[in-house]
């Protein structure tokens, strides 16, 4: 085997790592830094909001502790943006979604 | 005649290819770069571009795949070995199977949460409408996250190979796929 070929396996086994880098949702990175789970974060805004999680980030943002949460949720053919403080579960945000 | 001097590929495999890498790296930029504007039109009409972009790939995809099944690709000199070619068919259809699947799903993320899909002004007919895409509408946009984001691993590993087999290799493969 010759230098090219272990120069190709190994782009080959960067790519395979790359693509198992993809993130599980956007801002997981950031989990470790978090008190509050995904799993209970997601409970306090649907209570804040009933519906159906349709987007869910984990972000830098000012207010709060600077960690939030942030699931975009449906009901009733209406999008809220709910912001969950990452660090006490303090409700930050619920209001209708600015991107429609 | 010399051995090296090979035909490269076709006028219309690079038009595609190039066309298509253009709306693709565009595409990309829109979306990963979206947090740069501030909210309102302006991100509105970037992550716009995400889309606009994308179905002009959803179109052209079906002519890529059809020309490539009539028209195979020329050979490269030196020749690779068979792991080589194994490797590069292999990213090769897996890169034809994102740009197939990646903005069919991108299509069906906006749709199960109700959004409109606009192509330059009109609205595309739903394939899935938000009563029954709205369960999955996390789902369909988690997986086209993901798929996208292998494929812009792909494309950077894509790249660099075919820069690895010109400044390296020596090969023809790079000069095959020059306009
Ligand atoms: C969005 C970006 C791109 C995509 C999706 C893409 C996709 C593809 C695909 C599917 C093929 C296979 C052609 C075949 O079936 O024979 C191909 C070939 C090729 N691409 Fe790209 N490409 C992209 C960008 C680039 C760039 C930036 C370069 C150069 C630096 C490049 C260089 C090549 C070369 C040299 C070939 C010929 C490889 C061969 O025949 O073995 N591509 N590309
Ligand atoms: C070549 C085609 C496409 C590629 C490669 C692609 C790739 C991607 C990537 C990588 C992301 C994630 C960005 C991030 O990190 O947050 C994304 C998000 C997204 N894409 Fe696509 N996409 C394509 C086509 C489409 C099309 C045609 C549509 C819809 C008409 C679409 C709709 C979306 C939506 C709604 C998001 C989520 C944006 C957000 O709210 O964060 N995509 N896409």
């Amino acid at each position: 085997m010759n230098i090219k070929n272990i120069a190709m396996i190994g782009l080959l086994i960067a790519a395979a790592m790359a693509s198992l880098n993809a993130q599980a949702y956007s801002g997981s990175e950031y989990e470790k830094d978090a008190k509050i789970t995904l799993q209970n974060a997601r409970d306090i805004a649907l209570k804040t909001y009933p519906g159906t999680v349709v987007d869910q980030e984990l972000e830098h943002k000012l207010g709060g502790s600077g960690l939030r949460y942030s699931f975009d949720i449906r009901a009733h053919h209406v999008t809220h943006e709910v912001g969950i403080d990452a660090q006490t579960g303090a409700v930050l945000a619920n209001n209708r979604d600015s991107d429609e | 005649m010399t051995a090296t001097r090979t035909m490269g590929y076709g006028m219309i495999a690079k038009l595609l290819h190039w066309s298509m890498a253009v709306l693709i790296l565009i595409s990309l930029c829109a979306i990963e770069f979206k947090d740069f504007f501030p909210k309102g039109a302006l991100r509105h009409a970037v992550v716009a571009w995400h889309f606009q972009m994308g179905l002009c790939v959803l179109i052209l995809i079906g002519v890529r795949i059809t020309w490539r099944i009539k028209n195979p690709a020329p050979p490269i000199f030196p020749s690779l070995s068979k792991m080589q070619s194994l490797a590069a068919t292999t990213a090769h259809v897996a890169l034809y199977a994102l740009m197939l699947i990646l903005p069919i799903l991108g299509v069906l993320t906006r749709q199960s949460r109700g959004n409109d899909v606009d192509f330059f002004g009109h609205v595309l007919p739903a394939i899935l409408d938000e009563d029954s895409g709205l369960p999955y509408a996390l789902k369909i946009k988690s997986l086209h996250t993901y798929l996208g984001d292998v494929l812009m691993w792909l494309i950077a590993v894509h790249m660099l190979i075919a820069i690895f087999h010109h400044m390296v290799r020596r090969d023809n493969t790079l000069s095959r796929m020059l306009p």
